[in-house]
């Protein structure tokens, strides 16, 4: 079951990758070229989608799935005919 | 006569992928608008792209490539990545809903939830508003792409009509289903093609390192982290970013494959490849716009546009040329047919429906969602026989203008104290605002050095939570 501590450390982990996107460091830095003569920026953002993906796929198999019984649940405490 | 060849063949084989996916069709607007709810994770995952990715990611991407340089990257695929997280925050509640009380339309769901037919319309109006500019958009680029394809034999307005046609034929018929069949095919195509062209042109000019190196000695702030010029300044960063997260869930023709899905399982897949994709492909046109600097140097303005179709003619044969600017053509109809029916659907279940006919039957209802498909695409049309500046201007706005609806989405699904009045005060303030901005009444300082877009968001989202606080709220419309 989810608790008050997986949604915390769910949404630290996407907080922290959105931060991360926030790469003021590099500005202004000296550019070097790596692989393909791309700047090595370039692949600090490839790195941190993969890891995004990998988070949601972690987020969809622990925390979404627990809380598949609940999230549908009627704003007013019913259901409704389509 | 290849590039004429490749062409019909391409066409062709739309209108045959959408055909058949009709006869599968059952004639309600649970089938006609959303395929019954019955899209599986694979072709949910190319029919979001395919919707999502539209000729700014085949022709534009190349165009800032080439003003800004590789610094455009990061902010089109790392924000757009970012998105996926909505499948979940927003598409996951609304997909189960969806199925509990039968949404179709985002408006539906948004006004239902928080009882107000006033917000439903509201909604529906900003998000008719907001995206016509774009639907208008794509006859015209396709017809410029086919015109420039066959060296002017076909004509531009003749391009756009014949594209159109096309399209609003399998749309017409099939409805979302043709769309979901025909947007596979052509998600799959723009990701080869574009792979293609990238390699084949980078090996023309002797590798990508080689390539690269070259184009750094001569301009290396393509390579810096803030783009040539400085492009990108620390707040237009951030501003940038929040715009992608905010505004794409928005976009009705995206919003609505939430409702699509068949399963769970399909938002989840769809939500852990989208930062994948993104993050593979939103490279390759970048790296052509900055290539080009070797081959046509010195392009300004919208001139860097057409960079993409440049190196291909001066570089690669001519079969391949055709077939990468029929991935081109792909991007636009995968993002108009989806357009066409998300506003189709949004004017006849919001507004037909509300205002006009509240008895309409579900038969009646696909009539005129088909009939609509075929004036809005008029429409597109009548636009691109003589295009006004001013739904250009607009259209730059489009974004923000969409992002504004973001806070009430989620407070409708997510915030129990949220209320009709103040989420229809919150998006009245955003879009007063944005205009405020885009004519000058607000100064352009006011932002802060950051786009028009955080204010605006920052406002609406204290309009929001302080009109609920104070407001009451109304029961649920049934």
């Amino acid at each position: 079951m989810r608790n008050r501590r997986d949604t915390f450390k769910w949404a630290f982990l996407f907080v922290v990758l959105t931060v991360l996107s926030l790469d003021y460091w590099w500005w202004g830095a000296a550019t070097r070229l790596s692989l393909f003569g791309l700047p090595t920026w370039i692949y600090y953002f490839v790195a941190l989608q993969f890891v995004l993906a990998a988070g949601v796929f972690f987020f969809s198999r622990h925390y979404w799935v627990d809380e598949a019984d609940d999230a549908g649940v009627d704003r007013d405490g019913g259901d409704k005919a389509p | 006569m290849i590039t004429y060849v490749i062409v019909l063949l391409y066409l062709g084989s739309m209108v045959a992928i959408g055909l058949a996916s009709h006869r599968a069709a059952r004639n309600t607007p649970d089938d006609y608008f959303l395929a019954g709810r019955s899209i599986g994770p694979v072709v949910l995952f190319f029919t979001l792209i395919a919707t999502n990715f539209s000729a700014f990611f085949f022709l534009g991407f190349a165009g800032v490539g080439y003003r800004v340089g590789y610094s455009y990257y990061p902010i089109m695929a790392f924000g757009t990545g970012l998105v996926a997280l909505a499948f979940y925050f927003i598409g996951f509640k609304a997909w189960r809903l969806g199925r509990m009380r039968g949404y179709i339309t985002p408006p539906e769901m948004i006004g239902d939830l928080l009882g107000s037919r006033v917000l439903q319309v509201v909604v529906s109006i900003v998000m008719v508003q907001f995206t016509i500019p774009y639907l208008a958009i794509q006859p015209i680029g396709a017809g410029y792409l086919l015109s420039q394809l066959t060296d002017g034999a076909i004509p531009y307005y003749m391009g756009a009509t014949i594209l159109t046609v096309c399209m609003v034929f399998y749309v017409f018929l099939g409805g979302m289903r043709s769309v979901a069949a025909t947007d596979v095919a052509q998600g799959i195509m723009m990701f080869v093609l574009m792979v293609l062209a990238v390699f084949a042109l980078g090996n023309a000019l002797g590798g990508l390192s080689d390539a690269n190196a070259r184009v750094m000695d001569i301009q290396p702030a393509l390579f810096s982290r803030e783009g040539l010029d400085g492009f990108f300044t620390k707040r237009n960063w951030f501003s940038y970013m929040l715009l992608w997260i905010l505004a794409v869930p928005m976009f009705p023709q995206v919003f609505m494959r939430f409702f699509t899905a068949r399963s769970k399982a399909s938002l989840q897949t769809a939500a852990i490849l989208y930062p994948i994709i993104t993050a593979v492909l939103f490279i390759f046109p970048i790296i052509i716009g900055v290539l080009g600097h070797l081959v046509h140097p010195g392009l300004v303005g919208t001139d860097a546009d057409q960079i993409l179709p440049m190196m291909l003619a001066s570089l690669a044969p001519e079969w391949l040329a055709a077939l990468v600017m029929v991935g081109a053509l792909a991007a636009f109809m995968s993002t108009m047919d989806s357009q066409l029916l998300a506003l189709s659907s949004i004017l006849t279940r919001d507004l037909y429906r509300t205002f006009v006919n509240p008895d309409v039957t579900i038969d009646q209802q696909v009539k005129i969602g088909r009939w609509l498909v075929v004036a809005l695409a008029v429409v597109g049309l009548l636009v691109a026989l003589n295009p006004p500046q001013t739904i250009f201007a607009i259209a730059t706005e489009a974004f923000t203008g969409l992002a504004v609806l973001f806070p009430t989405t989620i407070a409708a699904l997510h915030w129990k104290r949220a209320t009709a009045a103040g989420c229809i005060a919150s998006i009245v303030v955003g879009e007063l605002m944005l205009f405020g901005f885009h004519y000058g009444v607000i100064p352009a300082a006011w932002s802060g050095g950051f786009l028009p877009v955080t204010p605006i968001i920052a406002v609406t989202t204290a309009v929001l939570v302080v009109g609920s606080l104070f407001g009451q709220r109304r029961a649920t419309v049934t």
